[in-house]
């Protein structure tokens, strides 16, 4: 009998302790989701993310605005999706066509193309299908794909994916009468579609900033690069707060003014010196 | 360990624990009842239940996501790409999973049960706490799988969290994150410790609820 009891006090203690642990946690969950008033939920594209360029830009943000920005990286047309929706305050992307319905539809506003790097197309460093030499973005991509080699397309109607399918537009190339071995439509985010092709000595399209980042954990070169065809030109807009309410108004214009102020133009111009060696992205004239 | 590394750590815990214990709330009621009673309506709920233990957490994350978003039926809440969201999905998706452990092992000792409840005159709460232990050991795994699955869901969170560093970001969503980067040896190290956290968090659950398997 004695024992019994004793049983169950312990039993009444581990649930006490339990219950009490999971209180705690949950109220730590809680507070951390409280401060709205000085946070920023930014949509952006994986490619800036993986860059690092926004993680560099935080501090200097937090202590000019006092803005915290939360940060969802996706493909391009994923974002720009839930912006027309009113999902993000501020959105940072890189598919001009996609933007233009946005800013069209008056969802978004103050569209602003404010930086850009290149698009860049990697392969195995031996170069199968011969591209080196080639004269344009739209040519190259049309002798991997016509001398059956393998080319990763993104897939994920992202702005590389984007961009990947009007060169092959340009080039005559219809890729949906591609085989899939040769065209592969892999529905995956950059850094994915960069480890793909360079397990399968594949060929793909991506933007430089990436690459650049990935670059040592990658049996990739860079084959062609340097076309104007394959500027890639990013944009900052603002989410209309007379269409959605719940719109952080003053803290997406706060945080826009920023990217675009002296300071902040100036800080991204010197981005990538340190980290790659070279500046992964360039001011707009 | 870097800050960052255990405030992902301790973000998974706070978000897990607290989807498990809601999960909890709602699964371990709905449980009994389902184990409790008979005929064909609740024949019905069990199959059911067992139907949505089979619901792909991706499904789950995508229904929270079209609820929660602008437009959607809670988007007065206000918590898309929040840690609630989580908790919101990861609910969905454990609930279903401790009910479905919960109503055999009642099912199985009902009607022992239910004469000498009735033979004692017991009722109300103080029979749903008499149910509660002597279905100890079919709760605490039921708790435990519903955390389980808590923890090692991916798409969901990744869906409703958005994976935002120092709020949404977890330790699956890191893992997918750092894979996508190249960096195997991050996103392994970090799954190991999942592993290690899992293995914890069982031993002390098994070791507080006194069983010994």
């Amino acid at each position: 009998m004695k024992n019994r009891s004793k049983k169950h006090m312990k039993n009444h203690l581990s649930i006490v302790l339990i219950a009490a642990i999971m209180a705690m946690t949950a109220l730590a969950s809680g507070c951390k989701a409280q401060p709205k008033a000085q946070t920023v939920l930014l949509g952006t594209t994986t490619s800036v993310q993986d860059s690092g360029l926004l993680e560099y830009l935080r501090p200097f943000i937090l202590a000019d605005t006092g803005i915290t920005m939360d940060i969802v990286a996706q493909g391009s047309g994923q974002v720009l999706k839930n912006a027309q929706n009113g999902d993000f305050d501020l959105v940072l992307t890189h598919s001009p066509a996609d933007e233009k319905t946005l800013t069209d539809s008056g969802k978004g506003i103050e569209r602003k193309e404010f930086m850009y790097n290149f698009f860049v197309i990697v392969g195995p460093a031996n170069d199968p299908a011969v591209i080196q030499n080639t004269t344009d973005a739209p040519s190259a991509l049309k002798k991997i794909v016509d001398s059956g080699k393998k080319f990763i397309s993104r897939g994920d109607e992202s702005g590389t994916n984007k961009k990947e399918l009007k060169l092959f537009g340009t080039a005559g190339v219809d890729t949906k009468k591609l085989s899939a071995q040769v065209y592969v439509n892999a529905g995956k985010g950059m850094g994915d579609v960069l480890n793909m092709a360079s397990e399968t000595g594949a060929y793909t399209l991506t933007d430089k900033a990436t690459f650049l980042s990935m670059k040592s954990s990658l049996n990739l070169s860079i084959l062609f690069e340097s076309d104007s065809t394959l500027k890639n030109t990013y944009s900052i807009i603002l989410v209309n707060p007379a269409s959605f309410q719940n719109v952080n108004k003053d803290g997406a214009r706060l945080l826009y003014d920023w990217f675009l102020s002296a300071k902040g133009l100036d800080l991204i111009s010197k981005y990538g010196d340190k980290e790659y060696g070279e500046k992964l992205f360039y001011l707009m004239d | 360990m870097s800050l960052d590394l255990i405030e992902i750590i301790l973000i998974t815990l706070a978000v897990c624990s607290a989807s498990t214990f809601l999960g909890s709330v709602l699964g371990i009621p709905a449980g009994i009842l389902l184990g409790m009673r008979r005929g064909d309506t609740w024949k019905l709920g069990r199959m059911l239940c067992m139907t949505m233990v089979g619901l792909p957490p991706v499904l789950a994350g995508l229904v929270v996501y079209m609820m929660l978003r602008n437009g959607g039926l809670f988007s007065g809440m206000q918590i898309l790409f929040t840690p609630a969201a989580i908790v919101f999905a990861q609910v969905l998706i454990i609930f279903p999973i401790v009910t479905a452990g919960v109503f055999p092992s009642v099912s199985q000792k009902r009607i022992d049960i239910t004469e000498t409840l009735n033979g004692l005159n017991i009722h109300g709460m103080r029979r749903f706490i008499i149910l509660l232990r002597e279905n100890r050991p079919a709760l605490v795994t039921s708790i435990l799988l519903g955390f389980g699955r808590a923890i090692s869901e991916v798409g969901a969170v990744m869906i409703v969290g958005g994976n935002i560093l120092h709020k949404t970001r977890v330790m699956t969503t890191a893992i997918v994150l750092e894979t996508g980067k190249g960096n195997f040896g991050q996103a392994f190290s970090l799954g190991v410790m999942l592993l290690i956290i899992s293995f914890t968090v069982n031993f002390f659950a098994r070791r507080m609820a006194n069983d010994h398997v």
